[in-house]
């Protein structure tokens, strides 16, 4: 079958089978590796992308799911001039990421976080990053990486 | 040292951005899940439901006749391969030979276009099975009339020191063992003021790496080429060589980046078994585990401990006895050094006159156990640090104050035959305490302990590697160190840039491609910056060494090398060289100096009409002066 949706901002078609999951068509068919699959039960968070902007595993979201509707995937979150938003960059300054295997999916459910709460204290940080396992257990430079990402976007948006 | 302790240091010692993250935060960095090569296929395998069975017959032609499908890998179909890989010991069948060992072995494996072809195919394999008794655990196992899971015994694996001491096929199974006694027990726990006793046990667990076992192999006339999630390539080489009868130089690992490892991706997994399915199917093939099937992959020994431990009148600990049984699974992989270890590791930090400690290693009906986290630590610790709290309890004292009494100083032979205790444990209990604020009584609901251990290092110091330096002064280091997340690529190449005097940026590590990397034995163990730091630092050392060596003999100096040698390793040392690495240019002319010779030429070797124009300066060296010169 064919699916269209829009995929970091562009319209995209592309054929699928109908028991393939998002995850499958992401990085099987479009070659969009950033999206990781690990527990694929919901449970880890590893292959969070934004479906309307909203925080999905795509490991278990049928791929038809998103027909007409908007994906954001890590690959699309850098600004068009290549450089990096201020979660990848605020990852990068705090040492957020050790294998590096939990890292897209924990940027995604940021990026999630951000757009809905710009102040997140630290408890609703925790609270919300609950969906996602990092299993080098880095979870404190995640948290300091999520409030300066939040000072950064605020920071700009000030400007 | 004491010098080097005094380096002013420019790039090591202060916080560089990590190499990994540029790729790792916008979803470039490349895992062996990402890899996708021409023509591949797909894996799935088939795994046994029963814990302990004979394979009576395995029907796999309905599954091969689906479209889709390229192969179905059986044991009966592997016809010149050798069966059999382990580390310690190889006693571990790529697939089940005539009998499966635990629920989840595999059993049949197909070859398919896609997953999901391959995964569909398996319900069509007919397998029959005679079910045996199962024993699952150490006690079950070690009874008298216990199902025997291996009947033979088998050849010595890559971990030295356990040639022929695997006991499999003995008649028991016992695995392995592993004793340490020195003191006299008895005669100590009959005198001791305080004595606690009791019975731990450690369940076994799945060290859950975000990434699970995926590999991907491709099999031709010139050998073995696997890309794969392994910790110690090298290693897994080694057991592919036993594999495919192939020397070294024709079985290739290539591990890009590990989605995380902690012991679980130690030794070889998944890699005979994906190489037998590209050797059957005549293509590359990917199998890519599931959480799941990892957990029936490999996991952690669970441990059951008995322990006794004994104070005098004076709080000094002066006995300690265990026995301990720890539970292998099927096969042995690295367990007989998990149980070597935690036979170490039972003594604890502690200054103890009299010790006896004895430990079985027991195959069991079980997934196979090996490393995770500093393996065999904790199966034993939450014993001994559980007898230091209830001692400190039943004579009165502070658990806190009681282990300070009581751990071994710096320097101190408490363990024979070992170096002496290196740790500053006074001083880490008191900032863990100070951190605990641990005279505070906390409130309702809330508690706190304390507790140590001392960890026998784990790794063995082989590793080498290549340093690169070209002639634009930008270098390349070659090294077998995985990176697994714990910034390996980051560290090398700062003592790298350090040492030769290089802006960081300029030095690029290749790694873990054992066609091209030198041996490095393991990533594990906390090992990387310690020794390949160490051999990185000492190559850069020599390529300085080489480079004024060459310099100097161009230039027709006449340069006693006693005296570079020397000289490079006491400014090296002392720390004077900011910018020690001559500059040693090779630059080419800009046209091609005959029709003859294009600019392919360039790499490798260099036409013979060009002009070398080499300069040499050490700014701070009395030993180069700057000086030029061309000649052609």
């Amino acid at each position: 079958m064919k699916l269209s949706f829009l995929l970091n901002g562009r319209p995209t078609e592309v054929d699928c089978e109908a028991q393939e999951t998002l995850a499958e068509v992401l990085r099987a068919r479009l070659d969009l590796t950033g999206t990781k699959v690990s527990c694929e039960v919901q449970v880890c968070g590893a292959c969070t992308v934004l479906v309307d902007g909203l925080p999905v595993s795509a490991c278990t979201l049928l791929a038809y799911e998103v027909r007409d509707r908007s994906v954001l995937t890590v690959e699309g979150l850098a600004r068009p001039d290549g450089s990096l938003h201020p979660i990848q960059q605020a990852f990068i300054d705090e040492f957020a990421f050790q294998c590096g295997f939990c890292t897209p999916g924990m940027i995604m459910a940021t990026k999630a976080l951000l757009d809905d709460n710009p102040k997140p204290t630290d408890d609703e940080i925790i609270h919300f990053m609950d969906g996602n396992i990092c299993r080098c257990t880095g979870y404190v430079p995640i948290v300091r990486a999520i409030k300066r990402a939040a000072a950064q976007i605020q920071q700009e948006k000030g400007k | 040292m004491s010098a080097e302790k005094k380096r002013d240091f420019q790039i090591v010692n202060h916080s560089v951005p990590r190499r990994d993250g540029p790729a790792k935060v916008t979803g470039k960095a490349v895992y062996v899940s990402d890899v996708k090569l021409p023509a591949m296929a797909y894996a799935k395998v088939l795994r046994s439901p029963y814990a302990h069975a004979k394979i009576v017959s395995i029907d796999s032609a309905k599954a091969a006749a689906r479209p889709g499908v390229y192969a179905v890998l059986t044991s009966n179909d592997l016809t010149g391969l050798n069966l059999y890989y382990g580390h310690a010991v190889k006693d571990h069948p790529l697939i089940a030979v005539d009998k499966v060992r635990y629920a989840g072995e595999p059993v049949a494996a197909v070859v398919a276009q896609d997953e999901r072809t391959a995964f569909e195919a398996l319900e069509f394999i007919d397998v029959k099975y005679d079910e045996l008794k199962a024993v699952l655990t150490p006690k079950e196992a070690l009874d008298k009339g216990a199902a025997l899971l291996h009947e033979r015994t088998f050849e010595a694996g890559a971990l030295r020191g356990f040639e022929g001491e695997v006991a499999a096929g003995r008649g028991s199974n016992i695995c392995q063992e592993s004793h340490l006694k020195w003191g006299d027990v008895e005669a100590a726990f009959a005198r001791a003021a305080a004595v606690v006793e009791g019975e731990y046990y450690f369940p076994m667990a799945y060290a859950y790496a975000m990434e699970p076992y995926v590999a991907i192999a491709e099999v031709s006339e010139n050998g073995v080429t696997i890309y794969s999630s392994a910790q110690h390539p090298f290693m897994v080489r080694h057991d592919l060589t036993t594999v495919f009868k192939l020397p070294v130089s024709q079985i290739r690992l290539i591990v890009p980046f590990v989605g995380g490892g902690y012991g679980s991706k130690s030794y070889t997994k998944i890699e005979p078994l994906v190489a037998a399915c590209a050797w059957k199917a005549r293509r590359p093939v990917k199998l890519q585990l599931s959480v799941e099937e990892a957990m029936l992959t490999t996991r952690s020994d669970d441990a059951l401990t008995w322990m006794r431990t004994a104070v005098d009148a004076h709080g000094k600990i002066i006995a300690r006895q265990a026995r301990i049984y720890m539970n292998t699974g099927a096969y042995a992989e690295n367990s007989p050094l998990v149980c070597e270890k935690a036979t170490n590791r039972t003594v604890g930090p502690y200054s103890i006159p009299n010790v006896q400690i004895d430990t079985y290693s027991v195959y069991t009906n079980t997934v196979p156990a090996s490393s995770y986290r500093g393996f065999g630590c904790a199966q034993v610790t939450m014993a001994g640090e559980s007898q230091i709290d209830e001692l400190a309890t039943k004579i009165g004292k502070d658990p806190y104050e009681f282990r300070l009494a009581n751990v071994a100083k710096p320097g101190e032979e408490f363990f024979p035959k070992m170096r002496p205790f290196d740790g500053t444990l006074k001083q880490d209990l008191e900032i863990a305490a100070k951190a605990l604020d641990w005279q505070q009584t906390p409130p309702k609901g809330h508690g706190k302990s304390i507790g140590c251990s001392t960890s026998d290092a784990g790794a063995y110091p082989l590793t080498s590697t290549v340093i690169r330096v070209h002639a634009d002064s930008s270098v390349s280091i070659l090294t077998g160190s995985t990176e697994l997340g714990q910034g390996s690529h980051t560290v090398i190449p700062q003592i790298v840039a350090e040492e030769l005097g290089v802006p960081f940026e300029k030095v690029r590590v290749v790694a873990s491609d054992t066609a091209i990397t030198p041996y490095d034995r393991s990533t594990g163990a906390s090992r990387t910056t310690t020794l390949m730091g160490r051999a990185v630092l000492e190559a850069s050392r020599e390529a300085i060494e080489q480079m004024v060596r060459m310099a100097a003999e161009l230039l027709h100096l006449g340069v006693d090398p006693q005296r570079i040698h020397a000289q490079v390793f006491s400014h090296a040392s002392a720390g004077r060289l900011r910018h020690p690495m001559p500059h040693v240019r090779l630059d080419h002319p800009r046209e091609s100096p005959s029709p003859g010779y294009g600019r392919r030429s360039v790499a490798g070797c260099l036409p013979p009409s060009n002009r070398y124009h080499i300069s040499m300066s050490h700014p701070r060296s009395t030993l180069h002066p700057s000086c030029q010169c061309a000649h052609s």
